[in-house]
């Protein structure tokens, strides 16, 4: 396995994080790296961030993936963060079940990672996997480092073929954090988009899914819901195949009530919010329901949306 | 050695005994040997027997899988004993995982069964086409409890990359590499149901053999389970590795090839309880104890009612002898288990505890409440199943009412069509007719004298299947189906067998798995089985393994309309019917329905490869062509533009009818040409996709390239040809016709129906 790290500024970029993200990466000690970062035009780094991006054999803006098997896509925001063991758990699933895009499960980035970690571990304490490992290691895991250990040892994934379920698809159309099979990507649609992950999928016999967080990172539609918007929006439901465009839409109305939700919690200013709540309005199309979100949107005004939903 | 593989071996099972060798090659580690026991002889001289571990041959008393497991643990000198079946088949890795995990003496140790009905060979073919390592064969089990999560094991060194370099135990890291469970303490006897079976063990071997552990050798059925409680109570841990590594293979043909747990043995509940009585007997630890009798409290709960039950045939041969043993095992079980037990499943199992006797009425009710309980379950859906088996197969039977269903209620058609139109014109009045209809079904005998229409699992359907003296059905009955005595069921069946059936498949993993069993099953409430020509009354004796005495040498009656006298005005009156100008012929083209041509619910490929512009185009003067496709092509296909060339008859009920008006019949695969060449009309096979459909042709009762009246056309410009230039192709193939037809069609004069009508129905009632 082979995995081209291609990282992309979350808003204007946060050098600080970029450093730790770089970081995180390089005590992976997976040689098998390629480091990218995808600087939009209007941003550009100085003499100093770029002699410390060569010392850290970062490229920036060189988006040439070699097309040969084995060789993975992974799109990061600097925010980020990759959890220790990662790429080899990666790499062996990747040897396990090659070919196939995976899906990663993630924390979040806004909330504490050890906070994170101890509350997935203790609502799976039962598990028998669990168990024989503390068994092993004689002790219920309270550092760290500890829990760190016990993650792994709780490691799993499924291999998943239902790739319509719509339920599913928030897991398997993102931006971010999920591992594409270079071979399988579209070079005419943009390496950090949903369309190219919606293509890789619709490409796909099956997907992976790595139940254990082996990641940090922000949901799209909380950190940045109007970029969110335009990539749903940018995917055209006419050109899907037949069995796509039920699941799609679906899936399209399902995110806009997820937008909903998470913009209201003031991340943006208030006329970012009408303006957000005017553009959705446009695209509800029915069946909804009344007592959603998406459904009171429908019978009110954005203004008032934005008084009932702020 | 670090392993000793037991395989037990009958004499028949060899084909199965050199799979599992090919397999075994293919094991990531050698260090083992393999003792199978078998009273036959093997040379191991042979080439074919030369492989990179040692293998043995002991023989054994008697006949029974005890005996002969007895003998091969007697002969092994491994550290550990591995039970393999030789039906079965491990992951290549198995034995490696194991060996790398190396578990203390006193574990239990299982390479976690995975059962499947795909044998092995396909599974490897599967297995060619892919590169993941992780592929398993099609799960054969519950539905709920197929596996679906993985572990994923990785190379220890990751903990290196945590900050402050733990000290970890060295196990510990052994087990990230090498995932398993274990159990042990509190825990030690969950999952019970899976430490009871034996395929797939590792036991320790000194274990084995210094206590003197040893199978029921007198146990035809269940030898194996005071062997391994034996061991469990010798064992403080059970040890599963985390991903199954042993492939059990269920087997689909219980009627040929039964696994010891699908025979039909009248005293298998006397041999399972004699067996957990002398386990329970060995039981000295209060803990296994109640395990033990909680797991078998539970089976009961689940098997034995149904096996007891009045409502179904009743499958152990002396109860009252059953009840005696099973008295002697309650009263030796543990009380506190009885707890785990539904309170109406407990009452009966207290009473039997109490008294040897069988409280038959109480058992009775507690299956009638289950059957009802899925009922309610499924939201009252399977009432009037329920009514059928509970109430109308107790009511009188109707002597002189017939019901008959068509391809399930499709259509009003076929040999059932026939026999009734007989009946109708022959004998009116004598009977009351019973169509079993779908409710969309258009056109339907309802304003027919002495006939009503029932809907399909209706109310009225269940009465009437249930009382109705003469049963005429062209496919499957239900499975639920009760053959009442005195009643009269006919199978018509619905064309002559091209494609293997039943017990000639192959291979049924993608169908249901119980398909022979209960095929065979069903075929046994058939009291006659109509035949077309001697060649079908071959196949159905070996496909169905239908006896040859209870078939009817009569030719289809729903063929008889081929050869009516008056089959030029019935098709004159038909063309009319369908609009179709008097003046121009018919082709007929009716491929078969291909399963690559579906791509899933609601995405169809549905193109037809037949040019039917340049038909148009060339014979558009002369002909017209009628389309007969499979339904689900049907509705969507797209005919507008073509005007009046083409009819889409997809959905006309009786394809005789069309075969009446065709002058020249197209098809490929499709057994419709056994009925069509009655009429001695010319036939070309348009098979575009021969070559791909080889492997599917191999399936095949008749050699396409020999055994055809009409030549085999692989392109649209062969068809144009043959249809410009049809008599030298009669002239052609007259010699094959006349072979086809004295093989196929010599029973089929027109008179079918009389002669099945007056072999199946009573006389008294036909008076």
């Amino acid at each position: 396995m082979h995995v081209f790290v291609n990282i992309v500024p979350q808003a204007q970029l946060d050098w600080a994080k970029l450093s730790s993200l770089i970081e995180e990466l390089a005590n992976q000690n997976f040689a098998a790296t390629t480091l990218n970062l995808q600087l939009p035009t209007e941003q550009s780094l100085t003499a100093e961030q770029q002699a410390q991006a060569a010392s850290w054999h970062l490229a920036v803006n060189d988006l040439n993936l070699p097309s040969t098997p084995h060789n993975y896509l992974l799109n990061l925001r600097e925010t980020d963060h990759v959890l220790p063991g990662a790429m080899q758990q990666w790499d062996q699933l990747a040897t396990q079940h090659p070919g196939s895009p995976i899906s990663l499960s993630a924390f979040e980035t806004t909330l504490d990672l050890n906070e994170q970690v101890s509350t997935y571990l203790a609502e799976h304490d039962s598990s028998a996997t669990q168990l024989t490992f503390q068994n092993l290691t004689s002790a219920t895991p309270t550092t760290p480092t500890e829990r760190q250990m016990t993650l792994w040892a709780r490691q799993s994934y499924s291999i998943q073929t239902d790739l319509q379920t719509v339920g599913r698809l928030t897991q398997r159309i993102r931006p971010t954090g999920l591992l594409l099979p270079v071979t399988l990507l579209d070079h005419d649609l943009p390496l950090v988009s949903i369309a190219q992950a919606f293509h890789v999928l619709q490409l796909s016999q099956d997907v992976l899914r790595l139940h254990v967080p082996t990641i940090q990172r922000q949901v799209w539609a909380e950190a940045t819901p109007v970029e969110w918007l335009d990539e749903l929006q940018r995917i055209d439901v006419q050109s899907l195949g037949v069995m796509w465009q039920p699941a799609f839409t679906e899936y399209f109305q399902r995110q806009l009530n997820t937008l909903l939700d998470t913009a209201g919690k003031k991340n943006l200013s208030v006329a970012n919010h009408v303006q957000l709540l005017s553009r959705i309005k446009e695209l509800i199309t029915p069946p909804t329901k009344v007592w959603s979100r998406l459904g009171l949107l429908r019978m009110v005004s954005p203004q008032m949306a934005h008084r009932l939903f702020y | 050695m670090k392993f000793s593989l037991i395989t037990p071996c009958q004499t028949g099972e060899l084909h199965q005994l050199l799979a599992l060798r090919q397999n075994l090659v293919h094991q990531t580690t050698h260090d083992f040997e393999w003792i199978i026991a078998l009273n036959a002889p093997l040379d191991f001289t042979e080439s074919e027997w030369q492989v990179p571990f040692k293998v043995r041959q002991v023989s054994f008393d008697g006949n029974t899988m005890g005996s002969a497991r007895n003998a091969a643990v007697a002969a092994a000198t491994g550290d550990w004993l591995v039970f393999v079946d030789s039906d079965d088949f491990l992951v290549p890795s198995a034995l490696a995982e194991m060996a790398a995990i190396n578990p203390a003496t006193d574990t239990l140790g299982d390479l976690n069964q995975y059962p499947t009905y795909e044998p092995q060979s396909s599974f490897l073919n599967s297995l060619e086409q892919t590169e993941a390592l992780d592929t398993l064969p099609k799960w054969g089990g519950a539905k709920r409890r197929a596996p679906k999560n993985f572990a994923l094991n990785f190379d220890p060194a990751v903990t290196q990359q945590l900050p402050d370099a733990p000290a970890v135990d060295a196990n510990a890291l052994n087990w990230l590499e090498h995932k398993y469970v274990q159990l042990r303490g509190d825990t030690r006897w969950d999952q019970f149901n899976r430490q009871i079976k034996l395929t797939g063990k590792v036991i320790d071997r000194k274990l084995v053999q210094e206590h003197d552990i040893q199978f029921m050798p007198d146990n035809q059925l269940y030898p194996d389970f005071p062997f391994l409680v034996q061991v469990m109570a010798l064992t403080s841990s059970y040890l599963r590795l985390a991903t199954p590594h042993y492939i059990r293979v269920k087997h689909n043909d219980p009627i040929n090839q039964p696994s010891i747990h699908q025979l039909e043995v009248g005293t298998r509940w006397q041999q399972r309880v004699a067996a957990w009585q002398a386990s329970l007997d060995l039981i000295k630890d209060d803990d296994l104890h109640f395990a033990f009798s909680r797991y078998t409290l539970l089976r009961m709960h689940r098997f034995l009612y149904q096996a007891l039950a009045t409502s179904s045939p009743v499958t152990v041969d002396d109860v009252p002898a059953l009840m005696k043993d099973l008295h002697h095992y309650l009263k030796d079980t543990d009380a506190a288990a009885y707890g785990d037990v539904s309170l109406l499943s407990r009452q009966i199992l207290h009473h039997i505890r109490r008294q040897p006797t069988c409280p038959q009425s109480r058992i009775n009710g507690l299956v009638r409440l289950r059957q009802l309980n899925r009922v309610l379950h499924h939201r009252g859906r399977g009432l009037t199943r329920l009514s059928y088996i509970w109430w109308f197969t107790k009511m009188p039977i109707k002597p002189r009412v017939i019901i008959y269903e068509s391809f399930l209620g499709r259509n009003f058609s076929d040999s059932p069509k026939a026999i009734y139109n007989y009946i109708q014109e022959n004998y009116p009045g004598k009977f009351k007719h019973v169509w079993i209809m779908n409710p969309d079904v258009e056109d339907t005998p309802a304003d027919r004298p002495d006939t009503i229409v029932v809907k399909r699992f209706g109310w009225r359907y269940m009465y009437y299947l249930a009382t109705s003296k003469y049963q005429v059905i062209n496919m499957r009955q239900p499975q639920w189906f009760v053959k009442r005595p005195g009643t009269k069921f006919l199978s018509t069946w619905h064309g002559t067998p091209l494609k293997h059936l039943v017990f000639d498949m192959d291979n049924v993993a993608s169908a249901n798995p119980m398909y022979k069993a209960i095929f065979f099953s069903q075929s046994r409430q058939w009291d006659y089985l109509v035949t077309a020509n001697q060649f079908s009354v071959d196949v159905f004796e070996h496909a169905f393994m239908y006896p040859e005495g209870q078939m009817l040498k009569s030719g289809y009656p729903r063929n008889d309309i081929l050869s009516a006298p008056d089959k030029d005005d019935q098709a004159r009156k038909i063309k009319e019917q369908l609009g179709i100008p008097l003046d121009k012929k018919i082709i007929l083209y009716a491929p078969t329905w291909r399963d690559d041509d579906y791509y899933g619910v609601g995405d169809y490929k549905f193109t037809l490869k037949l040019d039917i512009e340049r038909l148009k185009r060339e014979l558009g003067d002369e002909y017209v062509l009628v389309l007969r496709t499979h339904y689900f092509i049907t509705e969507h296909l797209d005919t507008t533009g073509f005007g009046d060339f083409v009819y889409n008859e997809s959905s006309y009920d009786d394809i005789a009818e069309l075969y009446l008006i065709a002058d020249v019949l197209i098809t490929d695969y499709s057994s419709v040409f056994f009925d069509y060449a009655i009429l001695r009309r010319p036939i070309l096979y348009f098979v575009y996709d021969y070559e791909k459909y080889g492997s599917v042709l191999r399936g095949f009762y008749l050699d396409m390239e020999k055994d055809l009246p009409g030549p085999l056309l692989k392109t649209n410009d062969d068809v144009l040809s043959a249809l410009h230039n049809l008599p030298k192709v009669e002239q052609e193939y007259a010699g094959a016709y006349q072979r086809f037809s004295d093989r196929f069609n010599n029973w089929e004069d027109g008179h079918a129906s009389q002669r099945v009508v007056d072999a199946f129905f009573d006389k008294e009632d036909l008076k």
